[in-house]
């Protein structure tokens, strides 16, 4: 065995485990979620080939949609919630506050917890401060737009001052020469400057937003399923566990989960189209 | 700060900063706070009218939810004893796994040309923009079915061994390691096995680093997949998912639990801060 092909088969080696991976539990479990979005199909009896019939339940499904929109209003409140309190909460750390480092510790400190300590411990907080938001089913998914954005809010001031590094000095500069006051600096070269950081955080919001789960399942009153008052909680992955793992419709489910995923597929594409649009105009 | 600022305006922004910036961060510390004093309160304490908060009397403080947390197997088989240490095992063996793996892979993509690399690449970068629900029911299908996986380590620990951000992430870096270096050890007779360990993986120590503590925060706190795929060997996450069985009457013991989940988070995320922060913008930036 020649040098050049030794090397060709450890380049393989080291890649092997990593693509095969891949390969599984991406790219085959893709193709195996859509192929059996048209089976009845669950792993105690025989599958069975049933065409466009989950597709058709699935459209049927009124509580399917219904959690599309509770999503949607998540996403909306979540994402301008944490791009106007991040971007004011990056500028004023980057306006050369002292103890810096301390203040990005504990803004960022939420971070690091896992949803169901979140959502327990505002549970303990709502409770205590007799705040009953959670069970009003008009208001409940505010509620949880709130937790959410205490979890997550350091992510996005620490994406923008990492965008905000990038900002060349000099345009500061020249605008204050020209007589600009902070705000308008802030609102005529930061923010535009800003941008592809906004659309970042815009998308990956997004896309986290309508996989939207783990907290809702620990907020549901013990005992019973979740969902929230009045079903005002109700998600779309909730509801796709619930066909798959409680129900075994696992077929059902896969074609609600792949719905899902062409939403926000949709969503995403738009806007990418759309933040590059108002790229193009400036 | 603008020139023309006088001196009283610029105190009172100045003020108004500072005021600004210290009750965000109020508002980011107090959740974290109350669950640490409450962990310690009585249930006189915890259920009194006017909220016990700043309180030094010590009857109001006890230890007996750690005592009846870590002493005893809640109800539905919540010990938190052995959740701690099955969350302990479980990340350990999925971050080490995953940096190992996806090490491998980035210096193949960073150090080796041949025939469809881009391709890989790409095909390794793509599997990002499938989001892990869409997965969920194959991968049980197959951990379960196939692997007999179900309620085991392997099953938790396989499926989440692939990490493309990951992949991508080390390889940009690895990129940057000279190509000299690796031509003289090649030289001296050095094989890929001895050139990874003893060049690769030192030199890319920062963002192994910064891949390592985002990769351990994310199995440590992972919630659906352990929920889906385990009956008995109860990790943290789900563990005070199953305390929604007691939970509002005895917010206790909840609160030991929750300690029990983040404590070691949070002292990760101290310790390496600059890493967690480096990795979790340069993931960013890059795109």
């Amino acid at each position: 065995m020649n040098y050049r092909t030794r090397d060709k088969l450890s380049s393989l080696a080291f890649l092997l485990p990593a693509l095969l991976l891949l390969v599984v539990f991406r790219y085959g479990s893709l193709v195996f979620t859509s192929v059996i979005s048209f089976f009845d199909f669950n792993m105690l009896s025989e599958s069975r080939f049933i065409g466009f019939a989950n597709y058709l339940r699935a459209a049927e499904y009124d509580r399917f949609w219904w959690s599309l929109a509770h999503v949607a209003r998540y996403a909306v409140e979540y994402i301008a919630g944490g791009l106007i309190l991040g971007l004011i909460l990056a500028l004023l750390l980057e306006a050369k506050a002292r103890f810096l480092v301390l203040f990005q510790t504990l803004y960022f400190l939420p971070l690091v917890l896992s949803v169901a300590v979140v959502a327990w411990v505002f549970r303990l907080l709502l409770a205590e401060m007799q705040i009953g938001i959670l069970n009003d089913p008009r208001w409940a998914m505010e509620g949880v737009v709130l937790m959410s954005l205490w979890h997550n809010l350091g992510y996005f001031i620490l994406i923008y001052i990492a965008g905000l590094s990038s900002v060349d000095p000099v345009l500061y500069e020249v605008a204050q020469i020209d007589g600009a006051n902070y705000l308008r600096r802030a609102w005529h070269i930061t923010v535009p400057l800003l941008r592809p950081v906004i659309l970042f955080l815009s998308i990956t919001g997004l896309i986290g937003a309508f996989q939207l789960f783990g907290i809702i399942l620990v907020l549901s009153p013990y005992g019973e399923s979740a969902g929230g008052p009045e079903g005002a909680l109700e998600v779309p992955l909730l509801l796709i566990y619930r066909q798959t793992f409680e129900y075994q419709k696992m077929g059902y489910g896969a074609a609600l989960s792949l719905i899902l995923f062409v939403i926000i597929l949709l969503i995403t594409l738009i806007q990418g189209k759309f933040g590059r649009l108002a790229r193009g105009v400036t | 700060m603008d020139a023309r600022f006088h001196r009283w305006q610029r105190t009172t922004y100045r003020t108004l900063l500072y005021l600004t910036i210290v009750s965000v961060a109020v508002v980011m510390a107090f959740p974290v706070y109350w669950m640490y004093l409450t962990s310690f309160k009585t249930d006189e304490a915890i259920s009194a009218a006017e909220p016990v908060w700043l309180s030094v009397d010590p009857n109001h403080y006890t230890f007996g939810h750690y005592k009846a947390v870590l002493g005893q197997a809640m109800t539905t088989g919540d010990d938190f004893l052995t959740a701690t240490f099955n969350s302990t095992v479980y990340t350990i063996l999925a971050t080490g796994g995953t940096l190992l793996i996806s090490a491998m892979a980035a210096y193949v993509l960073a150090k080796k040309r041949f025939r469809g690399d881009m391709l890989v690449l790409y095909g390794i970068i793509a599997t990002m923009m499938i989001p892990a629900p869409v997965v969920m029911i194959p991968t049980f299908w197959i951990v379960v079915d196939l692997m007999r996986g179900y309620d085991t380590f392997g099953g938790l620990i396989v499926p989440g061994l692939t990490n493309a951000a990951g992949i991508f992430l080390l390889r940009q870096y690895m990129l940057s390691i000279p190509d000299d270096l690796l031509d003289a050890a090649k030289i001296d007779g050095c094989g890929d096995i001895r050139i990874f360990l003893t060049l690769i993986l030192p030199l890319s120590a920062p963002i192994l680093a910064a891949l390592g503590i985002l990769s351990l925060m994310g199995h440590w706190n992972a919630l659906i997949w352990p929920l889906i795929l385990t009956k008995d060997l109860t990790l943290l996450p789900v563990a005070m998912l199953n305390l929604r069985e007691i939970g509002s009457q005895s917010f206790g013991p909840v609160m030991v639990g929750a300690v029990l989940t983040a404590t070691p988070m949070i002292l990760a995320f101290l310790v390496a801060r600059r890493y967690f922060i480096r990795g979790l913008t340069s993931g960013a930036i890059k795109m």
